[in-house]
């Protein structure tokens, strides 16, 4: 195409109106990405969300840089692990998947994750995982082969899988909530989802070896008789365990708050309870709140002696304290409009201090004060998940990791 | 006629006045316990446990019923904020509901706490904080005239269920006046082999513990 001299010069006009023009739109592109980037770290939206349909937990480690999301119903799918950079932005590119151990002969079952906890001091993770599907005929397979309990070696940024425990009929399976928590010596990892005296249900704990290995116990063998006329023992990876029937008979699994070795705090029937694992006369302290939902999912404040419960599918919000993890002073309970609680509170420590709990299709966000008490209005925060259930947060970051089953257009 | 008219005249005058002198001068409060900001239930089976005020079944303890009995005693304190400065407490009584009981002519203690005390409450401690615990000068606030006032406020005979009401007002007159800060009341049993029930202000029946307070300017 040949052009005379003036349409070159239109020519040359028009074509450099284009380049600003798509140099201008590049620079927008850029400046909106960065605003939508930096929007999730304000106060008002401080989510960062991920695709993780199914998600049944999550958790992060800031000393990793590492964020864990344990998702049921995707088959080879069990945990998502993702890295975090220093500014809190994901790396979706580098994202890897792990899919639990299922034994051989269990394949007709699916197992999946109910609670990912990391090690305080060493570079494990913690994975509590239960399986349904299994027939009536298949239980003694299921006690005799399937790990409850999967521990994983850090490794930069992948994990491996370096034991598995908590097998056998001291375990129920089939559970639709699961807890695990581990004290911040990292000396005890307490679990729920034992079976208990009478069928109900009982809470159970390992002592951690100092790599974080569970400890056998001994235990005596049946008709053996050592020389003082005691059964001999064998060395045996059994829980330690309490049945906590009177408290909370249908599930202990609606959250663990270890804010000490010998001291595990549960959720129980309208409120919530404590283990006192060296007391034997007053084993449990039990707080029903009168006039409370029946379950409530607990979480705690990572730096007060502060725990909230939230109702299970319902709008009640208690805050507790306690000291060294026996429960104390009266509770304070406030309720949130619409509200259908579904995850278990995750304290946000901060200017401002809050308390971020997922519900459905939304996560409200309960503002604090200072001592861990409610004040002033709660904002909600809707996002595209009916059950929000994988949510974590970062002190390091500021910021707030939730698994939704779709992101905002 | 004019004597009925100088009565009436005075009649009313007097009424006013009376309206006058009520509303200015005197005024009675009742509060319940869901303004306590404190309670300890401490015992000493449950040594650490701040919430041991029964054991509904073997080796646990709760709030849903309130047991007093030796070693077991319930720590609380109502907060007074709703008395106005500038005013005098003319008389004061509280009122405790209670359920059972056992052992023979039983009757519970009411005492002055003198330490501060709060998060944390036990047998052993009066308080918790981050990085110490403070201990009571003898476990189970057993110190007398350290942990517990040197006289007991009042010694009351349990003869039958319901409503018992103590006069408080010295205790109250003290607070108010600043002469002992307010750090609430506890209830103990000092006979062996007596136990009383009451009904739990820390879970269904908090309104059924009351203080009535009536104060007037000074």
């Amino acid at each position: 195409m040949i052009f005379d001299a003036p349409h070159a010069i239109k020519l040359r006009s028009w074509r450099s109106r284009l380049v600003g023009l798509l140099v201008a739109a590049a620079i927008t592109v850029v400046i909106l990405s960065l605003r939508a980037s930096a929007q999730e770290s304000t106060p008002d939206n401080p989510l960062v969300q991920v695709l993780a349909p199914g998600a049944t937990c999550a958790t992060i480690s800031d000393r990793h840089g590492l964020l864990l999301i344990g998702v049921k119903g995707q088959a080879d799918h069990h945990l998502r692990v993702l890295s975090v950079d220093a500014q809190g932005a994901v790396d979706f590119d580098g994202a890897t998947t792990l899919k639990l151990p299922l034994p051989e002969a269990l394949k007709n079952a699916t197992n999946y994750p109910l609670q990912v906890v990391f090690h305080p001091t060493l570079d494990l993770v913690y994975v509590w995982q239960d399986l349904s599907g299994a027939t009536a005929a298949q239980q003694a397979t299921v006690h005799a082969t399937f790990d409850h309990l999967l521990i994983y070696a850090i490794e930069g940024r992948s994990l491996t899988l370096v034991a598995g425990a908590a097998r056998g009929e001291h375990f129920l399976h089939g559970q639709a909530y699961g807890a695990i928590a581990v004290d911040p010596r990292g000396r005890r990892i307490f679990m729920s989802g034992l079976p208990g005296d009478s069928d109900v249900q009982a809470l159970g704990y390992f002592d951690l070896d100092q790599h974080g290995m569970p400890m056998p116990v001994p235990t005596p063998i049946a008709g053996t008789l050592d020389g003082y006329g005691l059964n001999k023992h064998e060395m045996k990876l059994i829980p330690h365990r309490i049945s906590v029937g009177n408290v909370q008979n249908h599930t202990t699994a609606f959250g663990l708050v270890a804010p000490s070795t010998d001291v595990v705090m549960f959720s129980a029937y309208n409120g919530a309870a404590l283990w006192d694992t060296t007391n034997r006369r007053a084993a449990l302290g039990y707080f029903p709140i009168y006039g409370a939902p029946r379950d409530n999912l607990i979480g705690a404040h990572p730096d007060l002696p502060v725990i909230f419960g939230a109702a299970v599918g319902s709008h009640q919000v208690y805050q507790m304290e306690h000291a060294d993890g026996y429960l104390s002073m009266l509770p304070a309970t406030i309720s949130v409009a619409g509200a259908r609680f579904q995850s278990k509170p995750v304290v946000m420590p901060g200017a401002p201090n809050r308390v971020a709990i997922g519900g459905a299709n939304r996560i409200d966000l309960l503002p604090l004060d200072a001592e861990g008490r409610f004040v002033g209005e709660t904002k909600s925060i809707a996002v595209k998940c009916a059950a929000v259930r994988g949510l974590t947060y970062s002190s390091k970051l500021d910021r707030l990791y939730v698994a939704v089953e779709a992101l905002p257009e | 006629m004019t004597r009925l008219r100088i009565t009436s005249s005075f009649a009313v005058v007097t009424l006013v006045m009376g309206i006058g002198v009520a509303v200015t001068w005197g005024r009675t409060i009742i509060v319940t316990a869901t303004v306590c900001d404190r309670m300890a239930g401490i015992s000493d089976i449950a040594p650490r446990q701040s919430w041991a005020l029964s054991q509904p079944w073997p080796g646990i303890y709760s709030n849903t019923t309130l047991t007093i009995q030796p070693r077991q005693s319930f720590l609380f304190r109502f907060d007074l904020g709703e008395i106005p400065d500038g005013h005098r407490i003319a008389h004061a009584q509280l009122t405790l509901p209670v359920n059972t009981w056992s052992g023979v002519e039983p009757r519970f203690y009411l005492w002055r706490v003198l330490p501060d005390w709060g998060r944390g409450a036990c047998h052993l401690y009066r308080k918790v904080e981050r990085d110490r615990k403070i201990e009571w000068t003898k476990p189970g606030a057993a110190g007398i005239s350290s942990d517990r006032a040197t006289r007991p406020t009042d010694i009351v005979r349990v003869t039958e269920a319901g409503d018992v009401t103590i006069n408080v007002t010295e205790d109250l007159d003290l607070w108010n006046t600043g002469a002992a800060p307010n750090r609430g009341w506890m209830l103990t049993v000092e006979d062996p082999g007596t136990v009383v029930h009451l009904l739990s202000p820390a879970y269904s029946a908090a309104a059924r513990w009351k203080l009535r307070v009536t104060y007037e300017p000074q």
